[in-house]
């Protein structure tokens, strides 16, 4: 098993509840893995973990080979950068302040921002779409804008490692398919790209690597077609699954809940 | 050069041109204003009393107070004079504007560590704490054997009850701030209730009873030079100790998570910010009483003016509410001479609305927006 970030048997137990049960997983660099579940199957917690936020309670992760928990939380920083759900911000920052301060682990405490870190911050910026939000402050923005903010942010790390949770959440379809597909370029330039999401028909055209959680233990690894059986998806979802082939050669999928089309079938009058 | 490149490297040399932020003023604008308003208002506030003195008055007992003996012709310059000067309204404004940017600065702190604009810095059990530690030296008497028996007293149980709503507020390592701000809240209580009940069964005479609510509306009438020497090094220190940490005070507003994938190690940094500001909190309290809106008030309207970012709003902040309080006391002692209004009567009467100015101003420009 190979990967910049590794995880190995990751059990996270919180009072009597175990969130995170004997996890086993190599984020693989230059690809975007998505991790898939219901809610409470775990993902945020994994994501935590593999970013060294919270320690597991048993079992290891490694970061380029070291045990993350004997590297200096400044010097992770460096390599792993987080997105969490909620990037509410009640103080009135500008964007570009917000953005820059993803610059902050690259600076020593008094260093001012040099030339390097401009030019790493305005290209953050537009790649994500935000010239023209530039100086407005995030404690106005809506909550699609402040997504993008935030995606800037981590990108001004230039981290090795992803980790990003829900990056979609909030996100129009034009905003959401921009952040996939800059996953996708992320991923292409070496990156290791981690998303939790809820967004199955999304990612699943997007990633090339998929670890479906149920109740804090990872059910299956492997490509989206492979995770994503009609199958599995009944069992971990409770939802039916059907799988087209677009035009351009990838899967889609197609979800509806079980019955449903009997229902929509019977109440428009229709019977076999 | 693709066209979409072209087009990328114009939009950014235009942003690029147009840093401002609307609604902020750039800092040289800012100083180029409070410096001169501050050194006025110190000024005005030793020149102006029950009795008059000459600028040049003042000027020439400094300067022979503090240039090397023989630079400056004392001959014109009475017992009366000097004692005004130098024993005096010096010290007193001193002691205010010592306390006017400890306040500032420690609600400055804990607004970012709280992530809330409503933080004010006595909320984690310390001002409850330090009138519990005068109250007991007003009813014990040993205020009688020193000048600093109250303010160190004071100080003391500040930290204490810092030390035992931290402790209650923490589990396994780690203190959510939710806790600390309940266990602050009760803990706050409950040292208040013990300090009335100190009060209610302990006093004997109406003269004790009306010296400790005196000193629990905040006032800074008879301090000396001791008082300037006991908050000034704890002001100093938590002022340079604050500004060390401004980028995590930056990070932590953003949220724990974003701040630890950031780099700073979160339960060591709060520790440090919360034992900062009551350390700021209690050296002030000490010298001062209970002073309010300093620390609410202050920040905000600075952060309205530049910003969140804390490289500047820290040092503006200081600046700020050591002139908010020299000014205060100025009134707070010549609206109605020979007595004296209570400092803290003063900062609330001015400082509620102001506030409630910024709020409305806030809430029109939502309204506008």
């Amino acid at each position: 098993m190979s990967g910049a970030l590794q995880g190995a048997h990751l059990t996270v137990v919180r009072g009597r509840r175990t969130i995170l049960d004997d996890a086993t997983l190599a984020v693989p660099s230059g690809a975007v893995t998505a991790i898939l579940g219901p809610n409470g199957s775990g993902k945020s917690t994994l994501l935590r973990v593999l970013g060294g936020l919270w320690r597991p309670t048993s079992g290891e992760v490694t970061l380029n080979g070291r045990p993350l928990s004997t590297v200096a939380r400044s010097e992770v920083a460096r390599h792993v950068a987080f997105l969490p759900q909620d990037t509410r911000c009640d103080f009135a920052f500008t964007v570009e302040e917000i953005v820059a301060m993803g610059r902050l682990p690259h600076r020593g405490r008094f260093a001012p921002a040099g030339v390097r870190d401009h030019d790493v911050i305005d290209e953050a910026i537009a790649s994500c779409d935000l010239e023209s939000l530039r100086t407005r402050t995030v404690d106005r923005l809506s909550g699609g804008e402040r997504q993008r903010v935030a995606i800037a942010r981590c990108l001004a790390s230039e981290p090795t490692v992803l980790l990003l949770d829900e990056p979609t959440a909030h996100l129009d379809l034009e905003h959401a398919l921009t952040v996939f597909a800059l996953c996708r370029s992320l991923a292409a330039a070496g990156k290791a790209v981690v998303m939790a999401t809820h967004d199955l028909a999304g990612a699943s055209r997007v990633v090339t690597n998929a670890v479906l959680l149920r109740e804090g233990r990872i059910v299956v690894v492997g490509p989206p077609l492979e995770v994503l059986t009609p199958a599995r998806c009944r069992e971990v979802f409770a939802v039916e699954t059907e799988v087209l082939v677009t035009t351009d050669g990838r899967p889609a999928f197609v979800f509806s809940s079980p019955g449903a089309s009997e229902r929509s079938a019977s109440s428009l009058g229709v019977h076999e | 050069m693709s066209a979409q490149a072209t087009a990328t490297i114009r939009a950014l040399s235009e942003t690029r041109g147009d840093t401002r932020v609307r609604g902020r003023i750039r800092p040289v604008v800012f100083y180029s204003v409070l410096i001169p308003v501050f050194v006025l208002a110190g000024i005005a506030a030793v020149a102006i009393g029950s009795t008059s003195l000459e600028w040049s008055m003042i000027a020439r007992v400094l300067a022979w107070k503090t240039l090397p003996a023989g630079w400056v012709d004392v001959g014109v310059i009475t017992r009366a004079d000097e004692a005004i000067v130098w024993l005096i309204r010096l010290p007193r404004v001193l002691v205010a504007a010592i306390v006017g940017a400890g306040l500032a600065t420690a609600g400055v702190m804990m607004q970012g560590l709280f992530r809330n604009p409503l933080a004010e810095p006595s909320l984690t059990g310390v001002g409850p704490g330090a009138v519990l530690g005068a109250v007991a030296v007003f009813v014990t008497g040993w205020g009688a054997s020193s000048v600093l028996a109250l303010p160190l007293a004071s100080i003391a149980t500040a930290l204490l009850a810092l030390l035992v709503v931290y402790g209650i507020a923490t589990r396994g390592g780690t203190t959510p701030m939710t806790t600390l701000l309940l266990a602050g809240i009760a803990v706050g209580a409950f040292l208040t209730a013990i300090s009335s009940l100190l009060i209610s069964i302990n006093i004997v005479t109406w003269q004790a009873a009306q010296e400790i609510v005196f000193w629990m509306m905040g006032g800074l009438d008879s301090r000396t030079w001791a008082h300037v020497w006991l908050s000034l090094p704890f002001v100093l220190v938590g002022f340079i100790a604050a500004l060390l940490q401004s980028h995590t005070l930056d990070l932590m507003l953003l949220g724990e998570e974003t701040a630890a994938s950031l780099g700073v190690e979160v339960e060591p940094a709060k520790r440090l910010l919360v034992v900062t500001s009551a350390i700021l909190t209690g050296a002030s309290v000490a010298v001062a009483g209970l002073v309010g809106f300093v620390g609410l008030v202050v920040p905000h309207a600075v952060r309205l003016l530049l910003g969140p970012a804390h490289r500047s709003l820290l040092p503006a902040s200081a600046l700020t509410g050591a002139t908010f309080v020299i000014l205060c006391d100025l009134i707070a002692r010549t609206v109605r001479p020979p007595a004296e209004i209570r400092l803290g009567v003063v900062t609330a009467l001015c400082g509620a609305p102001l506030f409630l100015l910024l709020l409305m101003r806030r809430l029109k420009e939502e309204e506008e927006a």
